[in-house]
């Protein structure tokens, strides 16, 4: 995906608007998805979004084709979302509420996967999306880069500006978090037994 | 439990979780949005590439253009006046002030014999050239033999440069 953005920035900053286009289309879902779970709202995410964009065609120039595009994108989107973030100065919440029964009981029991767990798993991503809402955007950050964008720890750092030990430890911490999160919404997770 | 299986950790069941989050698909119309956005910063930023690339060809051609003018072309026979209304000839190594011409300023003659049969008001130099007035011919001004020196040579390569320009951008404009 680096090498086909760092081609297709070649071409942008030839003034080839068609590959910034192909650019955009080809990294507006991540960071959107990025943004929305980091702000919990659409439009904002939208504007944001937008706005990582034109910050990338205005700094194409500045780009070091020694980097790669992944962590470039995603710094400047990382830091609109802390703007963004610093600025609203309360909390955010999804406008589309998934999971609002929040008597709703996660849990998975030691057994074989099946048509049942399938369901708990698509729960799972339900609540997952409610108890991310609720950690601090430091926290929320690092895991959303992590598992849902599978970036490696040295990418983190790059997006974060943090060395790589703190990236560690602060998603040691946040996976942690994350778990006391769904206790306290009385979801209960007990260890899996799965097929290796 | 049995042996072929292992309980998975609570925070690889986590991690698994975020792993498997839904897509979240950018709105209709978004990479459009963002194009329309994206003129006004295009002619932005052309405009300024736009001048410094003139700028960069401008300051190549006065570094590198002068000094190969110099080499390649700095033994051309020319002239350079600062009276613009004057009738000057220029023919076969031969530059010549036609007789009833009256050139007030100054005359430079690169490589060529000038030959005067009109009046000169101002100064004349005369670089790698040879002087003859006329019969009528008449310089009112010094004389001034310039010595072969680079800072001569790069002077006439400039001044050719400029009578090109000045010719290819006339012709463009025709």
């Amino acid at each position: 995906m680096d090498l086909v953005a760092a081609s297709l920035i070649k071409r942008a900053k030839r003034g080839e608007v068609g590959a910034f286009a192909e650019l955009v289309d080809a990294y507006k879902d991540k960071i959107f998805a990025f943004l929305y779970r980091m702000t919990g709202n659409r439009e904002d995410a939208n504007d944001l979004a937008q706005e990582v964009f034109i910050r990338v065609y205005s700094s194409l120039h500045t780009f070091d084709h020694d980097m790669r595009f992944s962590p470039w994108i995603y710094r400047i989107a990382q830091n609109l979302a802390i703007d963004f973030l610093r600025k609203q100065k309360k909390t955010v919440y999804l406008d589309d509420q998934p999971g609002q029964d929040n008597d709703m009981l996660w849990q998975v029991e030691c057994q074989s996967p099946g048509p049942e767990e399938m369901t708990e798993l698509h729960d799972l991503r339900v609540v997952l999306e409610v108890a991310l809402r609720e950690l601090a955007p430091m926290y929320r950050m690092v895991l959303l880069l992590r598992f849902a964008h599978d970036m490696s720890y040295e990418d983190i750092a790059k997006v974060t500006e943090l060395p790589i030990t703190t990236v560690k430890t602060r998603l040691h911490r946040a996976r942690e978090a994350l778990r006391q999160a769904l206790i306290e919404k009385g979801y209960s997770i007990l260890p899996r037994r799965v097929t290796p | 439990m049995s042996s072929n299986h292992y309980c998975k950790s609570i925070h690889e069941q986590l991690e698994e979780g975020l792993g498997s989050l839904p897509d979240i698909p950018a709105p209709e119309g978004f990479t459009a949005a963002i194009l329309a956005r994206l003129p006004r910063e295009a002619e932005r930023r052309a405009s300024w590439r736009k001048w410094r690339t003139a700028g960069a060809v401008a300051a190549l051609m006065l570094l590198l253009g002068s000094p190969l003018y110099v080499l390649t072309d700095g033994a051309r026979p020319m002239f350079e006046s600062t009276d613009p209304h004057v009738s000057i000839q220029l023919r076969g190594g031969v530059v010549t002030l036609p007789a009833g011409e009256v050139l007030r300023g100054d005359l430079r003659v690169y490589n060529a014999e000038l030959r005067v049969a009109g009046r000169i008001e101002g100064a004349v130099y005369l670089a790698a050239s040879k002087l003859a007035i006329k019969p009528l011919g008449e310089v009112v001004g010094e004389v001034h033999v310039l010595p072969q020196s680079w800072l001569t040579r790069l002077r006439q390569g400039l001044v050719q440069m400029g009578m090109e320009v000045r010719s290819y951008v006339r012709g463009a404009l025709r």
